[in-house]
């Protein structure tokens, strides 16, 4: 076979053969005994020392998880590196979500922390659940926050909450970390940093880093994507914090096959392309006509 | 192998979505059909028990005229939008959407000015040329990547010579940046496969540590 037949035939290939690579590449690390490291960057110890900072004041701080199931294979592991980050440094913590579908993981990632921190709901952290209309809560959180959250989860009302006196509105935190699969940082850039000026760390999916705005000083930190949560963990592993590593390290391999393996079909689909054109004659497309 | 019903019942309509990736069947339409009616229920009952009951009706029931009178604008707002299907009076929920554009541009346009433009103007024009030589370089793309990606943008002169030359230097820009969107858009849709796969291996078959 010669190779442009051959390329051509690679170019013609049934999505459903990519898609077994696909699956064999991310599954095989999984079944195999190779273990895979991240280095912290120098972005990654950027969000935990301003984290640090945040944490130092002794004011407490704000999470906001607005991500559902569908993206927590991205983006749990950032939280849960933030959540043990602040618990083991007993600060107390207010959590929050401005998306319906983040409440119930939430809940459950802080009962597995408060067992874990033995931590008392109300005095080391509180969930005040969920509050619509996102970009007039993100606002109007600068001026009161017991406006936009009546009550927590629990249906306790603000001003009975222990950890909730003397927090009326965002200048009383430290900071607020937001932990999003949406375009949510920027809206807190544009409806909360702009307007109030307080300090705002983020996590998020991979495919929304590009839109945000960390040289201009605007964020303090970011971590995107899994990349990064496998990052983290190796960054609290070096400081002690947690004793190993956890999910997002564990896909540092089938990450790296992936992509190897879409590189691959990319070049050998391009490559067939134009060696197919160039067999078919210039100006031609794959049926022989001009298009 | 896991004991719990909820990881089976996850792992079975897991594979329901992956066997669409064969091709279209009706286990597939099933489980689709299962996700938008649980996803619409879910939300209904939400935005129910945390918004329209907490926000809206209790406080007017609690005291019609109380210090909560303000919401019943906001019930007229809701009728107005019902209006649109009701012919002869559908034109009044235009008042509706009126109101809201107006509520919501008033916020957004100055705060997107001070976030989305002045600051970020800033930012670009206030970079520092010192340090290490890859920062110095990195600042000098910045700059030089803004302005002529700027360029591909500004109609008001033909694209030629330097214009040209520098819009063309452009649009390699803006490809480098939407080159670096869908990189990272490959990143996130692989950890959620990642997510998937560890899901069945571990928590399902229980083959992975």
């Amino acid at each position: 076979m010669t190779p442009s037949r051959f390329f051509d035939r690679i170019s013609r290939l049934d999505r459903r053969w990519i898609f077994l690579a696909i699956l064999l590449a991310v599954a095989l690390p999984f079944l195999t005994p190779l273990e895979f490291r991240a280095k912290p960057s120098e972005q990654t110890r950027e969000f935990d020392r301003a984290l640090d900072a945040a944490l130092g004041t002794g004011k407490p701080i704000m999470v906001d998880v607005d991500f559902g199931p569908q993206t927590m294979a991205e983006l749990e592991p950032l939280l849960l590196g933030v959540m043990h980050r602040i618990f083991e440094s007993e600060t107390k913590a207010i959590f929050f979500t401005l998306m319906p579908d983040a409440a119930a993981p939430t809940r459950q990632y802080l009962s597995e922390m408060a067992k874990e921190y033995g931590l008392e709901y109300g005095v080391d952290y509180v969930f005040l659940g969920y509050a619509s209309s996102f970009a007039y809560t993100m606002y109007g959180m600068g001026t009161s926050i017991e406006k936009y959250f009546h009550e927590d989860d629990r249906g306790t009302p603000l001003g009975e909450i222990p950890i909730m006196k003397g927090v009326e509105r965002l200048a009383d935190v430290s900071a607020v970390v937001n932990m999003a699969s949406n375009s949510f940082p920027k809206f807190w850039i544009q409806y909360g940093v702009a307007p109030f000026g307080f300090d705002l760390l983020v996590g998020c999916t991979a495919v929304n880093a590009t839109d945000l705005y960390l040289q201009t000083g605007q964020l303090k930190g970011l971590l995107a994507g899994g990349r990064a949560g496998a990052e983290y963990e190796a960054l609290l592993v070096e400081k002690g914090v947690v004793s190993q590593t956890g999910d997002a390290t564990r896909g540092l391999g089938s990450q790296s096959l992936a992509l190897i393996a879409i590189l691959l079909f990319i070049v050998m689909g391009n490559a067939g392309y134009f060696l197919g054109r160039g067999a078919r004659g210039p100006g031609r497309d794959e049926r022989g006509g001009r298009p | 192998m896991s004991t719990d019903p909820y990881i089976w019942i996850a792992a079975i309509l897991t594979l329901g979505v992956f066997s669409f990736l064969y091709r279209d069947n009706p286990f597939f339409c099933f489980v689709e059909h299962l996700l938008v009616g649980l996803s619409t229920g879910y939300m209904f009952c939400t935005y129910w028990h945390n918004v329209f009951l907490p926000e809206l009706v209790n406080p007017l029931m609690a005291a019609p005229f109380g210090p909560e009178a303000h919401l019943w604008v906001v019930v007229g707002i809701c009728f107005l939008w019902s209006c649109k299907y009701v012919r002869g009076v559908k034109d009044l929920s235009r008042l509706a959407l009126a109101f809201w554009l107006s509520i919501d541009l008033g916020l957004a346009i100055p705060t997107e000015m001070e976030a989305g433009i002045i600051a970020q103007v800033a930012g670009t024009l206030g970079v520092s040329f010192s340090g290490t030589w890859d920062q110095i370089l990195g600042n000098a793309i910045l700059v030089g990547g803004t302005l002529a990606a700027l360029t591909y943008f500004f109609f008001s002169k033909a694209h030629k010579g330097a214009v040209g030359a520098t819009a063309r230097v452009g649009t390699w820009i803006l490809m480098i940046g939407f080159g670096a969107s869908f990189s990272y858009t490959i990143l996130s849709r692989i950890y959620l496969l990642i997510g998937r796969l560890l899901f069945l291996l571990r928590d399902w078959l229980g083959i992975v540590n």
